[in-house]
């Protein structure tokens, strides 16, 4: 396992309004994932999980505190920048699968490196297809997929572009326990063979025997034990 | 770029077929409510004109010798919407002087507008041969004339002289206003053998013109002829005028106005619901450029759709509705495209630039 520092989060704050009250969802957490490294974030409904891995993603800019990426300030960067890193370093899986309806699974796993102008789009993401076990099925429509084909194809699409960093929100909270848990396999399988880094959320504690680094969202922060 | 571009806007095709249908419907909606309305509108307000013509269906009448040649200019005057060429001749009959009307030609009526002697025929027919006459129908009780009998006309400049026609048929007004009974030129040329001093010209103004000014026109085109002006008559078709344009340029708007927010409406709902995977297509790397031109495409295509059904359903229409006029409804569709196309892209552009350009996170909570 490559132990380089890729991801970190520093003291983060990240406050809501809800009517006239604000609430406090992240206050002061602080979280770092290695190259390679698959961490699990537990915590309960409503904790402020995904707002963490949104926060870590790029995607929602904190109150206060830091999040880089090898060094790199993620918030100094443009809107743009980036955009393009995340295109670039990070794949994303969502607890909903979200494929395109009108595309095949072979289309929508191409998606990101159609983004990112890549050669061979096609090749490539067949070959991921292949890896998560879905040759047989890259022609087929989202519709004709069952759930967990689905969000494997999404597992293919955050992969295709060699990210070094994978975000997983959820990822088996649409699915029953036998889809769930190839599902997992398939995400860690393949999560490891491209040695990514992955941070994933979730509140089924099954899930930690996979992770190299279980840590538990407590209270707005980042914990190592539960309470 | 354009490959993808062109599988977002499939997506967005097929994502949500009732949105299309709708948009698609909206449109057609509005551009066939707009076009019915024009020549729908543009009718009642000619009828409502027309019924304030309560002593006679003109509004001026140029009589004396070689008139008719004066109808070569009258598009440099403006504001006629028709007129007649008509000779006016005078005969007496058992009841008194009567004037007899033989009509040589008219204008094409403008689209929308009655033709001046909005006559039909109670009993027979028109005057076809030159010993043929219709009678008016007080006329036709007052004699106990009916069609096929014979009547005798006696000309005012030699009366020793009389005319022989035979009746063919007996007319009234539509509009309840005056009438004259009819003859033919050839009729007309048997009462009076120089029938160019009896020529006049009839014509019919739009509203909107001042009368006085247009009858000082054909003085000075004309200084022999007699011009006599129905200004007080013409006062209230002005007015008629006013009230029919507004409630018309009103009902368009109102129109116009419905159809193009309609459609930004479905269209902007359309993009709420797929607010989510917009979220997951910018956190998968599609730049928010890209989702605002594949929604900006399928929006215009859309309305390209919409337009090109909703003309051809409109014209489809008019040609089994014939009485509405096509050529104005053709009209009401372009000022429709005109207002909808841009304006329903433009709300179409900004509805897509309102979703997309939410933070991903932001568009991620909408699941």
């Amino acid at each position: 396992m490559d132990t380089g520092l890729i991801l970190s989060g520093e003291k983060i704050v990240k406050s809501y309004r809800s009517g006239d009250a604000t609430i406090r969802v992240l206050d002061g957490a602080t979280i770092t994932i290695s190259a390679g490294e698959m961490v699990v974030l537990f915590g309960p409904s409503g904790s402020g999980k995904t707002t963490l891995l949104h926060v870590l993603a790029g995607l929602e800019q904190p109150d206060s505190g830091s999040v880089s990426v090898n060094g790199t300030d993620v918030y100094s960067l443009s809107d743009a920048r980036r955009s393009r890193m995340r295109r670039e370093q990070f794949g994303f899986i969502f607890q909903s699968f979200n494929l395109l309806s009108s595309m095949s699974a072979l289309e929508n796993v191409q998606i990101p490196l159609w983004t990112l102008g890549r050669k061979n789009a096609r090749g490539l993401a067949a070959q991921v297809l292949e890896r998560v076990g879905l040759a047989h099925r890259m022609h087929h429509r989202p519709a004709e997929l069952s759930g967990g084909e689905q969000q494997r194809v999404a597992i293919a699409r955050a992969l295709v572009t060699q990210p070094k960093m994978v975000f997983a929100d959820e990822p088996t909270g649409n699915l029953d326990s036998s889809s769930a848990s190839s599902v997992m396999n398939c995400l860690v399988s393949a999560v490891r063979d491209s040695n990514a880094g992955c941070l994933l959320v979730t509140h089924n504690a099954q899930w930690g025997e996979l992770a190299d680094r279980v840590l538990y969202l407590i209270d707005g922060r980042v914990e190592v034990e539960p309470k | 770029m354009m490959p993808t571009i062109a599988r977002l806007v499939w997506w967005g095709f097929t994502r949500d077929r009732l949105k299309v249908a709708f948009m698609v419907l909206a449109m057609v909606g509005g551009m066939a409510a707009y076009a019915m309305l024009e020549p729908t509108l543009s009718h009642v307000s000619a009828t409502s004109m027309q019924m304030w013509r309560t002593e006679v269906p003109w509004d001026i009448s140029i009589k004396g010798a070689g008139v008719h040649s004066l109808a070569e200019s009258f598009s440099s005057i403006g504001g006629i919407i028709a007129y007649e060429e008509v000779f006016l001749v005078d005969a007496i009959l058992p009841r008194g002087q009567v004037t007899l009307l033989a009509l040589k030609a008219h204008s094409e009526p403008a689209a929308g507008t009655m033709p001046m002697f909005s006559l039909e025929c109670v009993e027979g027919k028109g005057p076809a041969a030159e010993n043929e006459i219709a009678l008016t129908q007080e006329l036709s009780e007052a004699l106990g004339l009916t069609v096929g009998d014979p009547v005798s006309l006696l000309p005012v400049e030699s009366p020793e002289a009389p005319v022989r026609f035979t009746v063919s048929g007996v007319l009234a007004a539509k509009m309840r206003v005056p009438t004259l009974p009819v003859i033919t030129e050839e009729g007309a040329s048997r009462v009076c053998p120089d029938l160019s001093r009896y020529e006049c010209i009839l014509v019919m103004l739009d509203g909107r013109v001042d009368i006085a000014r247009v009858a000082s026109a054909f003085r000075k085109l004309a200084p022999h002829a007699q011009v006599v002006t129905l200004e007080e008559q013409y006062r209230g078709v002005s007015t008629g005028f006013g009230y029919a344009g507004a409630i018309r340029s009103a009902a368009q708007v109102i129109t116009m106005v419905v159809a193009t927010a309609s459609l930004i409406t479905l269209f902007f709902l359309g993009e709420k619901t797929k607010s989510y995977q917009m979220g997951v297509l910018k956190a998968v790397g599609v730049p928010s450029s890209w989702l605002v031109l594949s929604s900006g495409i399928e929006g215009v295509m859309i309305l390209c759709a919409g337009g090109a059904l909703g003309w051809i359903l409109v014209v489809r229409f008019y040609e089994i509705a014939a009485p509405l006029s096509l050529e104005s409804a053709m009209r009401g569709l372009g000022e429709m495209l005109e207002v909808l196309l841009p304006g329903g892209a433009a709300g179409i552009i900004v509805a897509s630039i309102t979703v997309i350009s939410r933070p991903v996170a932001s568009l991620l909570r909408e699941w």
